[in-house]
């Protein structure tokens, strides 16, 4: 079984892809509340 | 502006991946030394450094100091840096810190079976999980390092499902390694969707 050393994401000679991610923005949910009669 | 072709455009999105923990039931983590008669309170910790409730920054852990070398006469000689240097900004290429985790189950030296997961050795208890990350990101054929993460899922011994839902309240407990996996895909999610 081959062993995964900690931090090391690529295969040797392999390069890392640099991305910028921003986690999407969850959006407000409207509750409708029921007022008694 | 980019710094090392990181762009400061970020697309909307996340990077989900798996990895262990180590749950260091006295308390402690990497580098440091509890003495047995002060007990700390339990914390989870990844190679090199704790991971807090929450949302996590990484920070590069690369030793800062100059290398200090000794010559065949005794004398003293100061290397620049040691094999990674220091970086303001974490993840860098050619570290290996930021927060990281494998796009595929790791299997490298223990297992998934419900059985084995969960040995406790000197107070550590190895835990199985999902990471989440963002932010400045490094995408590779195994995984992912970035800068900010958080644990989403754990998968919990049963002596120790109460332990981590305290430690980490935001992620999902689970005791099924195939529901943790099928309900938290790895990879970059876009919204909805996983590539």
């Amino acid at each position: 079984m081959k062993e995964i050393e900690a931090g090391r994401i690529t295969e040797d000679g392999e390069d890392e892809e640099p991305l910028t991610l921003e986690p999407p923005v969850e959006e407000p949910v409207e509750i409708p509340v029921e007022v008694p009669a | 502006m980019s710094t090392a072709g990181f762009s400061d455009q970020p697309v909307t999105g996340t990077v989900v991946g798996y990895r262990w923990w180590d749950l260091f039931l006295n308390g402690g983590g990497p580098r440091m030394w509890v003495e047995p008669s002060h007990p700390q309170p339990p914390t989870l910790c990844g190679a090199w450094a704790r991971w807090e409730p929450g949302v996590n920054q990484a920070q590069c852990l690369a030793i800062q100091q100059p290398m200090v070398i000794f010559s065949m006469t005794g004398a003293r000689v100061t290397s620049s840096t040691g094999e990674h240097p220091w970086h303001t900004s974490a993840p860098e290429q050619g570290c290996h810190c930021g927060y990281w985790a494998f796009w595929g189950r790791p299997l490298y030296w223990r297992t998934t079976e419900p059985t084995s997961v969960g040995t406790l050795v000197n107070g550590i208890v190895p835990i199985l999980g999902v990471a989440e990350g963002w932010g400045r990101t490094l995408k590779g054929s195994l995984g992912f390092r970035c800068e900010y993460a958080k644990v989403t899922a754990l998968l919990a011994p049963p002596a120790f499902k109460t332990l981590l839902s305290e430690l980490q309240p935001q992620a999902m407990i689970y005791t099924n390694p195939r529901a943790m996996f099928a309900e938290h895909p790895s990879g970059i999610l876009e919204g909805n969707k996983t590539e």
